[in-house]
């Protein structure tokens, strides 16, 4: 039998409850062949607590069937909470993997997300990330800074908004917008800065890529047309 | 001077400080406390603070230095607010954590650093900086300034450079170790006084690597004495460059970077992995470069091993070269729940390629039977980590004694 959810995360958290109670089954957003059962959002749950970050990281990764590997994670570890340790086991291990990515992921963007400023006072950010971080990462630059900001999830057409003291995440088509002429000026002077800042007697662009990955490269300020 | 050539000149002169930490900062959100890097410049190194010199117009004339008085370069200086200006507008736009102020030594030291905490207590009182702040203490500068320097700063230090004392004289013949040393000791007691709670505050310094004759064991002597005495957060090693051609100072092709890096690594023994110094290294050596400070002091150990992986404790598993902190804790969790085997390393993502032959694995040994450490080191050699630093082709070596026998 097959579980099928409405995509969100509450709809996940409901079908995986769902799902735990029989057997054999699985999990997808869409139909597959054979037996599908499409359950119904609901909101509380409680029951899920002890793994709320194991749940929600797997979710954000939107890895391929990652609603199977939270169901086996689950059906491993739900009875015995210690066994959240156990990563040897096969399951514990690709979760532990898969946080691993994310938080990752989400810590090499607190560096590397560049803001630049679109209207005076307001920055905008473009980012392309492998696991979903938009709303962990919004969060963050709102305790950092009190301007207002948008953070762009190319890959996903998302934005994170925040004015004053509000913050929401919406879907968007398109994004134009321009430098303002500030903006120009600053930019100059960083990248006049990073390039000083170098040591050549030291150079060494092998472990400056290591550090660096080409792949992030198109949105970090100083990377850009050099 | 247009501030684009000022902050080309003042960050340049500014590059040889070596600085990285700005995991203190006052602003944190995050539990983690791995600082955050924004970026990484040619050179490797990590880019998280606008690292400038306030100016570098300089009364000294120290014989490494950029900026002393008889070279003859272009002179500017920073006024506070375009410093601040750099600084928030940098901090807005996620280039950087903070501000890393240094400074040559304008007229005399009390007005420099009077100077350098107008610009702090701007920066955080006009401009309502909340980000991390760094600044040097200028040798020789009064006790009123220190204190007020600590109290904006979320870290200072003093820069020793030198670490024999009496080859300061020739090579600063403006600076005495009196006048680092003081400051340094002042800031000790102030900052345990202000930051009672330690998270908060402390101090480092720099020691320049390769422009004395020092052996690794007099620099690493003199930094254990700077964390037990002086309470330092971090010591910095610098790999001397010959930028002066200086005649006091040795004429290097390269900076020795691999010497600098063992160096670390041994100042991370020391500060994490709670090594003592003569474990490490005899009196008036130096480091092998070959291989790094724990697996050669494993190799001088080796009837100490092999561990058993499942009942070492924490303490034995973070002295197995190729098991760090990290390692060692994943292991521990792990093995609650099922005597761990070779195959499991995978899994935990550890690699054994160094650690292999110091650990069984439920009693079952996976390197090689020998008292003869050369026939290991063979096997190690194969395997280095540290083809990062191209410049040494020693790496190469291999230790013929053990040749003869059976690998």
């Amino acid at each position: 039998m097959n579980v099928t959810y409405d995509k969100s995360f509450e709809g996940y958290v409901t079908a995986l409850k769902f799902a735990l109670e029989y057997e054999n089954s699985t999990i997808s957003s869409e139909d597959v062949l054979g037996e599908n059962i499409n359950i119904k959002t609901q909101e509380e749950h409680d029951w899920a607590k002890a793994f709320y970050v194991e749940l929600k990281t797997i979710y954000l990764s939107e890895k391929e069937g990652f609603e199977n590997i939270a169901l086996n994670y689950l059906r491993f570890v739900k009875n015995d909470i210690n066994k959240k340790n156990d990563i040897t086991n096969k399951w514990v291990n690709l979760v532990e993997k898969i946080k691993k990515s994310y938080f990752s992921e989400l810590h090499r963007m607190k560096g590397f997300l560049r803001f630049m400023e679109f209207e005076k006072g307001s920055y905008i950010a473009k980012i392309s990330t492998e696991n979903n971080i938009i709303e962990d990462l919004g969060s963050y630059f709102k305790k950092r800074m009190k301007e207002n900001f948008i953070i762009y999830d190319e890959k996903r057409k998302s934005i994170f908004i925040r004015i004053k003291d509000k913050s929401h995440i919406k879907k968007v088509e398109n994004l134009i917008f321009q430098k303002t002429n500030e903006e120009i000026k600053i930019e100059s002077l960083w990248k006049k800065f990073f390039n000083e800042i170098a040591i050549k007697e030291r150079t060494n662009e092998k472990l400056q890529k290591s550090k660096v990955p080409l792949k992030y490269r198109k949105t970090i300020t100083e990377f850009i047309n050099f | 001077m247009e501030l684009l050539e000022k902050l080309e000149i003042l960050s340049n002169s500014a590059k040889y400080d070596a600085s990285c930490a700005s995991s203190k900062s006052s602003f944190k959100n995050n539990s983690r406390l791995s600082g955050i890097c924004h970026s990484w410049s040619a050179d490797g190194r990590c880019v998280s603070l606008l690292k400038i010199l306030l100016t570098n117009i300089c009364e000294f004339d120290c014989a490494y230095c950029i900026n002393r008085k008889s070279n003859n370069i272009k002179r500017t200086a920073f006024t506070p607010d375009e410093i601040c200006l750099l600084t928030t507008e940098f901090y807005k736009r996620n280039y950087i954590e903070g501000l890393f102020l240094s400074s040559a030594v304008m007229k005399n030291p009390d007005f420099t650093m009077e100077l350098m905490n107008k610009t702090a207590s701007k920066l955080r009182k006009e401009y309502g900086f909340k980000g991390y702040i760094h600044l040097k203490i200028i040798p020789g500068s009064n006790e009123k300034l220190i204190e007020e320097a600590i109290r904006y700063a979320d870290r200072v230090s003093v820069n020793i450079e030198i670490a024999d004392s009496k080859k300061l004289d020739s090579i600063c013949p403006d600076k005495t170790r009196e006048m680092i040393i003081k400051p340094m000791s002042y800031a000790k007691d102030k900052i345990s006084e202000i930051y009672e709670n330690k998270k908060h505050g402390g101090q480092s310094t720099q020691l320049i690597v390769g422009a004395t004759e020092d052996s690794d064991y007099k620099i690493m002597n003199l930094a254990q004495k700077l964390y037990e005495k002086m309470k330092l957060k971090r010591v910095y090693y610098s790999a001397f460059i010959n930028i002066n051609s200086d005649e006091r100072l040795p004429a290097l092709n390269k900076p020795p970077l691999l010497r600098e890096h063992r160096l670390y690594q041994a100042d991370w023994l020391i500060r994490i992995y709670d090594f003592k110094l003569n474990e490490i290294l005899n009196e008036n050596e130096n480091l092998n470069l070959i291989f790094d400070p724990k697996t050669q002091w494993a190799l001088n150990n080796l009837n100490l091993f092999p561990l058993e992986i499942n009942k070492a404790s924490y303490d034995e598993l973070i002295r197995v070269p190729g098991i760090g902190i990290v390692g060692a804790k994943k292991i521990i969790k792990a093995r609650k729940f099922s005597n761990l085997k070779i195959e499991d390393m995978k899994k935990l993502r550890i690699s054994v390629k160094k650690a292999v032959y110091f650990l069984t694995f439920n009693g079952k040994y996976h390197g090689i039977t020998t008292n003869n450490p050369d026939k290991i080191k063979n096997l190690l050699i194969e395997y280095k980590q540290d083809n990062l630093f191209e410049d040494e082709k020693l790496l190469y070596t291999t230790y013929l004694s053990a040749n003869t026998g059976e690998l």
